[in-house]
């Protein structure tokens, strides 16, 4: 079942940020992500955390988050 | 203790200098786990495994590997292309995870289809990575495509790794060889990809034109599809032409395995097996028993680490390689070494009175003649019961000597070189046809019934 189809996203909630919970979960993973980064074992490891970044990063904008406009910022 | 990433050395130092008895034994750990995957994915695996009488739990040690688990190779899975409904053979992950599709080229005969997942091309792009880092490429560097995005996967995976490693991507695709110039010229990218013969044919078109590409501040050319960048005279007359010195790069792929091996900046002759995405061992073709010693040739088998939606689990590649397993040259990659790339094709050996002629080879030896191209053509023929080869090539524009001169120099260096006389023939520049994609170098006219054999290591 692909995670489009999964029966336990059908009740997601549509438009902005009505699960704060969870975006908070997802800021504290991102602080855990970029501090992995930092530490990265090799530039191999460091660049796919921060494409991982990029994804985990399109998932928050999905919540209404402003905070920050872009990875990068 | 770990050194800042801006500061190291190797793209991934923990798999790229590890010793040759801690990469095999990942590789054992990783393959037992593949094949006991595969046989519950794939069909089409788990036919094979049936037929050979062995279970995954079977696969314990390299010997296990290497004589008891069976090989598979291109018709295995054409016959189930043409079986199933979706068009792909051998698929291992359902159509829900399938996201780009292309097709091989057809070298041995009909197109195999291939697909890939999003993390397939995620993973095969990374493969280019170690070779840009060790050749100094870094984000803010630019790759130039001279490629049209057709269904060959070919550098669309280098598309990959230019992204993997985050360097800016300029698209050449839908414009023709003046206008890539052109644009070059003008965008100034610090790498040019293409096919080796694309990259003489772009400078010599340039050149025609008053356009010096060695002043376009290209500091790079990276290539594959042929095996032009590891021989000699090819990767000279390419640096020449581009002036970027030993900044020439080689990648060697199988489509359905996806890139297997790349060049280091030390170069060595040849390219590095990425051991992080494949495992790669050398079989004797007439008995299919493994060649461990580095020094003898034969043929590359794979299996991919990074092909999922159809596994390819000890696939038989039909190419003819020399695989060095603890590489020297001094560049400190562990990851073994294929000095020449791929010297010739088991479909295509060709031997001559005894000698096995590899076109490789033969275009080594073009090079040494000067007004001699790139540019040629080896026809194999069987006169007889004998193996015969004609090598047509150009002559350089600029060429004094006459066409008999040459043509005579050639036939005396290839036969001093190679201990047999060759047919050959000189022809006049812009004879033979250049391609963008993957050139068609050796024609091959025998009938199936006279071209080598191979086992399939399963009766």
């Amino acid at each position: 079942v692909s995670v489009l189809e999964n029966p336990r996203f059908g009740d997601f909630p549509p438009g902005a940020n009505r699960r704060p919970e969870q975006l908070q979960r997802l800021l504290d993973l991102r602080d855990q992500l970029l501090g992995e980064q930092t530490a990265a074992a090799s530039p191999a490891v460091a660049r796919a955390l921060q494409m991982a970044d990029y994804y985990l990063f399109v998932a928050l904008t999905y919540f209404g988050y402003t905070d920050k406009l872009f990875p990068e910022q | 203790v770990i050194k800042p990433v801006g500061t190291q050395r190797f793209w991934n130092e923990q798999t790229q200098t590890a010793s040759r008895e801690e990469l095999d034994a990942v590789h054992l750990a990783k393959i037992r786990k593949l094949v006991a995957w595969a046989y519950e994915a794939s069909p089409l695996h788990h036919r094979i495994y049936d037929e050979a009488g062995i279970k995954p739990s079977d696969v314990q040690t390299w010997d296990d590997f290497h004589h008891r688990l069976p090989f598979t190779d291109k018709p295995d899975y054409m016959a189930e292309q043409d079986a199933a409904s979706h068009g792909f053979g051998g698929t291992a992950l359902g159509e829900e995870h399938w996201q780009q599709y292309f097709h091989s080229t057809g070298t041995t005969g009909g197109f195999l289809n291939e697909v890939f997942s999003q993390y397939e091309m995620q993973k095969a792009g990374s493969q280019y990575c170690y070779a840009l880092y060790d050749y100094g490429l870094r984000a803010g560097d630019s790759m130039y495509f001279c490629f049209n995005w057709g269904s060959w996967i070919g550098l669309w995976s280098f598309y990959w790794g230019a992204r993997d490693l985050g360097l800016r991507i300029i698209s050449g695709g839908g414009s023709s060889t003046e206008e890539r110039i052109r644009q070059i010229i003008k965008l100034k990218p610090t790498v040019v990809v293409a096919t080796p013969t694309y990259l003489l044919h772009l400078a010599e078109v340039a050149l025609e034109q008053g356009v010096d590409l060695r002043e376009s501040g290209v500091r790079m050319v990276a290539g594959g599809g042929e095996a032009g960048l590891s021989i000699p005279a090819t990767r000279d007359r390419v640096s020449a032409l581009w002036g970027v010195n030993d900044m020439v790069m080689d990648a060697y792929g199988v489509g359905e395995t996806l890139f297997v091996a790349v060049s280091c900046r030390k170069w060595a002759g040849g390219v590095h097996v990425i051991e992080d995405a494949c495992h790669s061992y050398v079989v004797d073709p007439d008995t299919d028993l493994p060649i461990l010693d580095g020094e003898a040739v034969g043929e590359h088998v794979i299996t991919s680490y990074t092909h999922f939606s159809q596994p390819f689990i000890k696939y038989r590649t039909h190419d003819l390689v020399r695989r060095i397993q603890r590489p020297d040259h001094g560049c400190g990659w562990t990851f073994a070494h294929l000095p020449g790339v791929v010297l010739g094709r088991v479909d295509f050996m060709v031997t001559i009175r005894g000698v096995n002629v590899y076109p490789t080879a033969v275009e080594s030896l073009l090079g040494e003649i000067s007004e001699l191209s790139n540019h040629y053509e080896l026809h194999v023929t069987r006169v007889a019961g004998f193996d015969r080869m004609l090598v047509k090539v150009e002559v350089e524009p600029d060429a004094t000597a006459t066409p008999s001169e040459l043509d005579s120099r050639l036939s005396a260096l290839l036969r001093e070189n190679l201990g047999v006389r060759l047919e050959t023939e000189v022809l006049p520049p812009q004879t033979i046809p250049r391609y963008e994609l993957k050139t068609t170098r050796v024609f091959d006219h025998r009938k199936d019934c006279e071209r080598p054999s191979i086992g399939l290591g399963r009766t």
